[in-house]
């Protein structure tokens, strides 16, 4: 029988323009998760890792994995990077499970890593937009806030979703931010501020989309019988879910839906046999105001084309059934590529121990879900986590 | 042999111009006689000219496919011929007379040989010079295509032609990236050209009635002296600059809709010290645009700022590195895609029937791994729409937005089901609302390691 995995300890770099290595932050990522363990944890204990990353500048393609379990230090252990872009920690968090669920190891390592501010502002361009197909929609002018941008504009067409909407969803992500010391971003936004900022590709402003981030997050899974050495308090993993669509988004048959949420989605609440409702608190994939909206949908925590509406009322905000983005999410809390997904980890773990600190404690959480997507959605990962093994 | 005939025209021009007031102040002002000139836009050129001037006489014409005769006369021995046989697909091949101002006349002989051995045959001819920033010459280049398909039967009928060349070096030659002056000495052309119009007209009892030479190099005024009974078409360069190889094909393209019934007409060009002089007698009706109704709808006003840009020099033109270190295409993989880049060739499964665009490696729907080429129509409808700002365009669009703000790329629905992401030429975003119909053209998507890539771009389909 497959065993109950639980997380044990979790790290998180300060997210932003750091000025700092790659190296550095997995390292720093890396000591605060062992430390966050409640009976203490040595390197030595990590069995294997999985580290997500896109390797963005292209400082270390090959072998990245390596070069950062030698700086964490974790030397020696079987490691490799994974990616699906955006989603490349979500899938590390995956895989990092899968292996501990199968019995072939015991305690593992996901985590992720990105430095995307050490670039020119030429080579950064030239680096954003490798997500998605690069034939077809990088070279018909499309990056990351394009397509993005595509799908705000039928969401809009087909369901009425209004600019305020988009903009309701950054100035609630923005004060969650401001209460998480880790964020890139602490200052609060109004609705006017967010209307009102340049155009970066219609209709989308820049406070519609996430910025340009530094960061690395380190996540301890730990098999059902080796989890009392570290912790009475372990958070565990109900389900895991996830999911491929078609790459460009012309090739999907809607832009306002992403296939790839709904069956990540479904099959991680399935396998931990719970409901979107069931959900007190959600870490959903926001690199632009837009992607917070089609996955409270997605997800069904809200009905499609709802989405709009739900978050001018404030139905994820403090106090809602379910909240979301309590961390400031990807859009004031940062987003370095790679590291997103166990970053979102992160944040469930400490709101399901009470831990999260009084800015942005969702009371009496029970249940969590992160929700991680690559590019535009070509992938997807969805895991659900319980203060129960379930 | 047969008579050769020009039986359909077609005609494209840069959207962009700028007039002489913008030229104000500045180093050089426009030459005299130029009012206003046609700039083309950063994704265009004397290439993606040459084949929409023949898209659109075949157009005309009533032709599915292009001839497999199709000559390019023009000045820029850098137009991409592979580009326009691609995107005009089989039977066409392209072949080029890249000599200078008369090259254009020198392919419409070249198709009226053909015509005249039974065969039906495009000329082209197509120009978008550039000479040395800050000159007047540079002030006042504009550019322009013009396409003939010529036949066997009526139309306007080739009946005669003649060829000059003087001895003596001196004369100018138009070249693709700067003017060349051979000799400071008074340039032949206008001598030349003199001496062909007045050996042709030598040959029919009466002068032709009308004139259409090439307006610039002086030929225009040496022709006119030469052809004193004829009637002078009406100028087109005063509106869209001086044009080269496209200047003379112009003028008589312009002549086409008020040309009568057995009236005749000389065109003439010249380059240097080489000259041309066709002489043709309108036998019939030809099919194609009212130029002067064209010209007269103007173009879209562009200020001296974005005019440098686009030629890319001036004091806030900074070239930026264009190839990718994030996303390469390689030179094979491009090649491979042309048939979809360039001729909007789709795939058919043949398992399930299902079309798909651009293309794919196996059927999603049924698992399939053999396909049938499907050519698509290149007209759609616009499903979904956005604005590229600054911050958003990739590294290959970057000297594009620079040179051109903000462009829209949409999502489009094409006729025939498939969805395709595209970049809309000639149009802002809120000219192209969700639903509006499009059509595919060709435009230079970016350059990589020196080589212009081609690729399909969308704009509104309000007819041509």
């Amino acid at each position: 029988m497959a065993a109950r995995v639980a997380v044990v300890g979790a790290g998180h770099s300060a997210f932003g323009s750091l000025g700092k290595s790659a190296k550095a932050l997995f390292s720093e990522a890396f000591a605060e998760a062992l430390s966050s363990v409640d009976r203490g944890a040595s390197p030595e204990a990590i069995e294997e890792a999985w580290i997500g990353s896109l390797g963005f500048g292209g400082f270390q393609l090959g072998n990245l994995a390596a070069s950062m379990t030698e700086h964490a230090p974790a030397v020696k252990i079987p490691a490799r990077r994974v990616e699906n872009a955006c989603a490349s920690s979500g899938f590390a968090f995956r895989d990092a499970y899968l292996a501990v669920r199968s019995g072939e190891v015991d305690v593992a390592l996901a985590g992720g890593v990105e430095v995307m501010n050490d670039l020119s502002e030429e080579r950064q361009r030239y680096w954003l937009g490798v997500s998605g197909d690069t034939e077809w929609e990088r070279l018909a002018g499309l990056t990351f806030a394009g397509v993005y941008a595509l799908m705000a504009g039928r969401h809009m067409h087909e369901f009425g979703t209004t600019r305020e909407a988009l903009a309701a969803v950054a100035v609630k992500n923005h004060a969650f931010g401001a209460e998480n010391p880790k964020a890139q971003f602490r200052k609060k936004i109004t609705l006017e501020q967010a209307i009102r900022s340049p155009l970066v590709a219609r209709p989308l402003s820049l406070l519609d989309c996430c910025g340009t981030t530094d960061g690395a997050t380190a996540v301890i899974l730990a098999a059902e019988d080796r989890v009392r050495e570290f912790t009475d308090d372990p958070v565990w993993v109900l389900g895991s879910g996830a999911a491929t669509d078609f790459l460009a988004v012309h090739d999907r048959p809607t832009l306002t839906t992403l296939d790839a949420t709904v069956r990540a989605g479904r099959s991680g609440l399935a396998a931990a046999g719970l409901a979107p409702g069931d959900v007190d608190v959600a870490e959903v994939h926001d690199c632009f105001t837009i992607a917070e909206i089609l996955a409270t949908e997605d997800l069904g925590f809200v009905e499609k084309g709802h989405g709009g509406p739900a978050a001018i009322e404030g139905r994820f905000g403090p106090g809602a059934d379910t909240v979301v983005n309590a961390s400031g999410g990807l859009k004031a809390k940062g987003h370095p590529l790679g590291a997103t997904g166990t970053g979102q980890v992160v944040e469930v773990w400490k709101q399901l121990r009470g831990a999260a600190g009084p800015g942005r404690q969702v009371p009496d959480a029970e249940t969590g879900l992160t929700h991680n997507v690559g590019g535009s959605g070509a992938t997807c990962a969805v895991h659900v986590f319980g203060r129960t093994p379930g | 042999m047969s008579a050769a005939a020009i039986r359909a025209h077609g005609v494209a021009l840069p959207r962009f111009a700028i007039g002489r007031a913008a030229f104000e102040g500045a180093a050089a002002p426009m030459p005299r006689g130029i009012d206003e000139k046609r700039v083309p836009g950063f994704d265009e050129d004397a290439s993606t000219l040459a084949l929409e001037a023949a898209r659109r006489c075949l157009s005309a014409a009533g032709r599915a496919s292009a001839p497999a005769d199709v000559v390019v006369g023009t000045s820029d021995p850098a137009v991409a011929t592979w580009m326009v046989a691609g995107a005009l697909g089989g039977p066409a091949q392209v072949r080029l007379v890249a000599s200078g101002s008369h090259a254009g006349l020198e392919a419409l002989a070249a198709a009226a040989d053909a015509a005249r051995e039974g065969r039906e045959a495009l000329a082209v001819a197509t120009d978008a010079p550039v000479a040395a920033a800050g000159t007047g010459l540079e002030a006042g280049l504009g550019a322009a295509a013009v396409a003939f398909l010529v036949a066997p039967g009526d139309g306007l009928r080739i009946d005669d032609l003649e060829r000059v060349t003087l001895e003596g070096p001196g004369g100018r030659r138009l070249g693709a990236n700067r003017f060349l002056v051979v000799s400071p000495g008074d340039d032949p052309a206008p001598s030349a050209a003199y001496e062909a119009a007045r050996r042709l007209a030598a040959r029919v009892p009466d002068g032709p009635t009308h004139r259409a030479p090439q307006e610039e190099a002086g030929v225009a005024s040496a022709v006119a002296r030469a052809l004193a009974s004829s009637r002078a078409a009406p100028g087109v360069q005063a509106v869209t600059g001086e044009t080269g190889a496209a200047s003379a094909p112009l003028a008589l393209a312009a002549l086409l809709s008020s040309i009568r019934a057995s009236e005749t007409v000389l065109s003439v060009a010249a380059c240097g010290p080489s000259a041309i002089a066709i002489r043709a007698t309108a036998t019939g009706p030809v099919a194609g645009p009212d130029v002067h109704a064209m010209l007269k709808r103007g173009g879209h006003a562009i200020s001296r700022e974005r005019h440098d840009l686009l030629r890319r020099y001036g004091e806030h033109y900074a070239p930026r590195t264009r190839v990718s270190q994030g996303a390469y295409v390689s030179a094979s993989q491009y090649e491979r895609t042309l048939p979809q880049r360039l001729r909007m060739v789709g795939a058919r499964c043949e398992g399930c029937r299902r079309l798909f665009f651009p293309r794919r490696e196996s059927c999603p729907e049924c698992g399939g791994r053999r396909f049938k080429e499907a050519p698509l129509s290149g007209r759609g409808t616009i499903y979904a729409v956005t604005e590229i700002g600054r911050g958003a365009a990739p590294s290959e669009f970057a000297e594009q937005q620079q040179a051109q703000g903000e462009y829209p790329v949409a999502v489009v629905e094409l006729a025939e089901g498939p969805r395709v992401a595209a970049q809309i030429a000639d149009a802002t975003a809120a000219e192209v609302p969700i639903g509006t119909p499009v059509r595919a053209i060709v435009r230079r998507l970016y350059e990589q390691e020196g080589a212009v890539r081609y690729g399909f771009k969308f704009v509104p389909d309000a007819g041509i």
